[in-house]
C-alpha cells in the first residue's frame, strides 16, 4: 500500500500554526511525517514511538501524557480492516489541562473534541489512500488490457507464421503470448507436427531448461489428449497441478496450466497452452477469452488453407489429366508440358517474379499445348515431313488452346501466354505475328523452354539433341526467334538447374547407399 | 529499484497518462506529466527530461511539432523520444527514421514494449 502523505502536509502544517497541537503520521517503519520540527521533540521521540505502537496495537483512540508534561493523542489508520499506521497529535508545550485525569479522563471536553478531530482527519486520509489504491488497481487492470489489445492487434499478421513455419521451434506469436500473459511457458501444438512451438521464461527455470520444458509440454499434450473426460469443453484449466493426479507427476515443481483446443467444427488440430509456476496468481477471464479467440482464428485459418489446398489439388489433377490426354496422342511428347512448366518455375524464381505472375506462368506452361487436342493424330504423329496443309493444322493449336480455356475465368490472365507461345521475337511467328516486347513476357519464356525441351526430346523423325547442342541452337536463334535477354537468363538458369540435378542425383545415391 | 532518469509523458488522454505513469513508476523511473503539447514543450525546456513519450494528435501542439522542435535541442542534450499514434499507415515510419533517438509505436501499444525501449536506451537490465 502506498502511504502517500504529500496531500496532507499542508493541511497539518496549517493546523499546527493555528492550534496548540503538532500532528504526526506513523507506520510500522517509524515516523512518516511531522507537522513541526522541534528540538524538544527529539528527546521524546522514543516515547511517542511507543505510544504510536500502542495505538496501532490497540486499534482505538488513546491518549496519554509524556513525562507528565505533554498530552499525546492517537487514532489508528486502517485499510481493508487492517491497521496500517497512526495519526498522532501532541501538545506543542506543556499543557496540564489536556493531560488525562485518571478519575474522569473522558469527561474533559477538550479531549473529546480532539478525538473527534483526529477521527475525522483519519477518515479523510483513509479515503484518499483507498482511492489511490483503487486507482492504481484500475490502472493496473487497464494496462493489462492494453497488453491484451496489443497482442490481439498482432495476432492477425503473426498467426499465419504458426502454420507456415512447420519446422521452426521459435515463433514470435508464441513469444508475445508468453510476455503478455505473464506465464512461464507458452506453446502451440499441432497433432500433425511432432514438435511444439514453445516459448519460455528463463527466470523461473534452470538455465538449460530447453529439454525440461520440451518434455513437460510433450507430456502435458499427451496427458490432455488421453484424458477422455475433457473432450467436451474447448478449454481446460488446472489451477494447481498437485490437486490433479494426472498432472501432479509431470513436473517436479507445482504449476498451473491452461490449454485451449485449436478446433473448427469437428476438426481438432491441436492445443494452445500456458504454464505458470507462480501459484499466487491465477488465470484471468480475459486471458482465456483471448486465447480461445486466437485458437479459433488459427483453426479457421488451417481449415481454410486445407480446403484451398484440396481444391487446388483437385484442379491441378484435372488439368494434368487433360494434358496427359493430349500427350497420349503422341508418345514422343509424354511429360513435355510438365517439364516445360518446371523449367518455367525456375525461370520465374530467377527473375524474382511476383507470386501471382509465377502461378500464371506455371499454368500457362502446363497448358500451352492443350490445343493439340484438336489436331488429328495422323498429323501429330506423322513420320517424315509435313505438307503445307498439315503444318497449317498444327499451327492452329495455340488458338485452339486459348479457345478451349477462354471459358475458365480463373485462367483469363493465362490465355494470352498460351495463344502467343509460338510468336517469334522478329515478328515472323504465329498466330498474330507479334514482335519483340509486344509478345507477353510469359509467352516469350515458354517459347524458349518449349524449344529447349523439344530439341532435347526424341521425335519420330529425329533423335534427341544433347543439352549443349540444344543450348547452342537456342543461342543461334536468340534475337530472331527468341528474346535474346531471356535466352541469356535461360542459359544461367539452365546451368544452375544442372548443378541442382547433379546434387540431387548425388543425394539419391547417398540415400540408396544407406 | 530507483532509476534517476526523468521521463515526461505527454498525452491528452488521462487513461493513457495514468497507465504509462504507473508502469514507469513501478519500474523505478521518475515520471512527469503534461496534458498537451504546449505544456509538454515548456516542461522539456524547463526540466530537460531524459526521455519523452508523446501522443501525435493533441490540442494546442501535436507530437510531430514537439519532435520537430526538440530535434535541434537533441544535438547538445540528447534524449529518447517515443511517439505513439493511432492513425493507420501514414508516412510516420519514414518520417520518424530521420529524427535522432526517436521511436514510433502504433496504438494499441504494449506498455512492456515501451518499458523495454526505455530500459534499452538507458542500458537498464532487469
Amino acid at each position: 500500500m502506498n502511504m502517500e502523505i504529500e496531500y496532507f502536509k499542508e493541511l497539518f502544517c496549517s493546523l499546527t500554526q493555528i492550534s496548540p497541537l503538532t500532528f504526526a503520521v506513523w507506520n510500522d517503519d517509524g515516523l512518516l511525517f511531522s507537522s513541526r520540527r522541534d528540538v524538544t521533540d527529539i528527546s521524546i521521540h522514543k516515547q511517542i514511538e511507543d505510544f504510536s505502537i500502542n495505538v496501532m496495537r490497540e486499534g482505538v483512540f488513546r491518549h496519554a501524557s509524556i513525562n507528565g508534561q505533554k498530552a499525546v493523542f492517537g487514532v489508528p489508520i486502517r485499510n481493508d480492516e487492517q491497521t496500517i499506521g497512526s495519526l498522532l497529535a501532541y501538545s506543542k508545550d506543556s499543557n496540564k489541562k489536556l493531560i488525562p485525569n485518571e478519575i474522569a479522563s473522558t469527561k474533559i471536553p477538550d479531549v473529546n473534541e480532539i478525538k473527534t478531530l483526529l477521527t475525522r482527519l483519519v477518515l479523510i486520509i483513509e479515503d484518499k489512500w483507498k482511492s489511490i489504491q483503487e486507482r492504481e488497481q484500475i490502472t493496473e487492470e487497464l494496462s493489462r488490457s492494453f497488453e491484451d489489445l496489443h497482442l490481439y492487434s498482432q495476432v492477425a499478421s503473426q498467426i499465419k507464421t504458426l502454420i507456415n513455419s512447420n519446422y521452426l521451434h521459435h515463433n514470435d506469436l508464441v513469444l508475445n503470448i508468453l510476455k503478455t500473459m505473464r506465464v512461464d511457458i507458452s506453446f502451440v501444438n499441432f497433432f500433425e507436427h511432432e514438435e511444439s512451438k514453445i516459448a519460455f521464461n528463463n527466470d523461473n527455470l534452470p538455465i538449460d531448461a530447453n529439454n525440461i520444458v520440451e518434455s513437460l509440454v510433450k507430456s502435458l499434450v499427451s496427458a490432455l489428449s488421453t484424458d477422455n473426460t475433457r473432450q467436451k469443453k474447448n478449454y481446460f484449466i488446472v489451477e494447481d497441478s498437485r490437486t490433479c493426479k494426472i498432472f501432479d507427476k509431470l513436473h517436479f515443481a507445482q504449476f498451473r496450466f491452461l490449454a485451449v483446443k485449436i478446433m473448427h467444427g469437428n476438426k481438432f488440430y491441436g492445443w494452445m497452452g500456458l504454464v505458470s509456476f507462480n501459484l499466487k496468481e491465477s488465470f484471468r477471464r480475459s486471458e482465456l477469452r483471448l486465447l480461445i479467440s486466437m485458437a479459433e482464428q488459427l483453426a479457421m485459418l488451417i481449415t481454410n488453407t486445407n480446403l484451398y489446398k484440396q481444391l487446388e489439388e483437385f484442379v491441378v489433377n484435372i488439368i494434368k489429366t487433360m494434358v496427359s490426354a493430349v500427350e497420349a496422342k503422341d508418345k514422343y511428347t509424354k511429360g513435355h508440358s510438365e517439364r516445360v512448366s518446371q523449367m518455367c518455375i525456375y525461370m520465374a524464381e530467377y527473375l524474382k517474379m511476383e507470386e501471382v505472375d509465377k502461378k500464371n506462368l506455371e499454368w500457362a506452361a502446363i497448358l500451352h499445348d492443350v490445343g493439340k487436342i484438336g489436331v488429328p493424330e495422323s498429323i501429330l504423329c506423322k513420320e517424315g515431313p509435313l505438307d503445307d496443309y498439315e503444318y497449317g493444322v498444327i499451327k492452329e493449336h495455340p488458338k485452339k488452346g486459348s479457345e478451349i480455356l477462354k471459358h475458365i475465368s480463373q485462367l483469363s490472365d493465362v490465355i494470352s501466354s498460351i495463344l502467343h507461345h509460338h510468336e517469334r521475337y522478329d515478328g515472323k511467328g504465329y498466330p498474330d505475328g507479334l514482335k519483340g516486347e509486344d509478345i507477353p513476357l510469359n509467352a516469350r519464356i515458354i517459347a524458349i523452354v518449349d524449344t529447349y525441351d523439344a530439341l532435347t526430346s526424341k521425335r519420330s523423325y529425329r533423335s534427341e539433341a544433347t543439352a549443349e547442342k540444344a543450348l547452342s541452337i537456342i543461342d543461334e536463334v536468340a534475337g530472331t526467334q527468341l528474346d535474346p535477354n531471356l535466352v541469356s537468363v535461360f542459359k544461367k538458369v539452365h546451368k544452375e538447374m544442372k548443378v541442382l540435378e547433379k546434387a540431387e542425383q548425388h543425394s539419391m545415391k547417398e540415400i540408396s547407399r544407406w | 529499484l530507483k532509476i534517476n532518469k526523468h521521463v515526461l509523458v505527454i498525452d491528452d488522454d488521462v487513461h493513457i497518462r495514468r497507465v504509462i505513469e504507473l508502469k514507469l513508476k513501478n519500474a523505478g523511473y521518475q515520471v512527469i506529466i503534461a496534458e498537451n503539447g504546449e505544456d509538454g514543450m515548456k516542461m522539456i525546456n524547463a526540466q530537460r527530461p531524459d526521455a519523452i513519450i508523446t501522443d501525435v494528435e493533441m490540442p494546442k501542439m501535436g507530437g510531430k511539432e514537439i519532435i520537430r522542435r526538440t530535434n535541434k535541442l537533441k544535438k547538445e542534450h540528447p534524449f529518447l523520444t517515443i511517439i505513439i499514434s493511432c492513425s493507420i499507415g501514414f508516412e510516420e515510419h519514414q518520417w520518424v527514421a530521420d529524427m535522432q533517438d526517436t521511436h514510433f509505436m502504433e496504438k494499441p501499444f504494449s506498455l512492456n514494449k515501451v518499458l523495454e525501449c526505455i530500459d534499452q536506451y538507458f542500458g537498464v537490465i532487469r
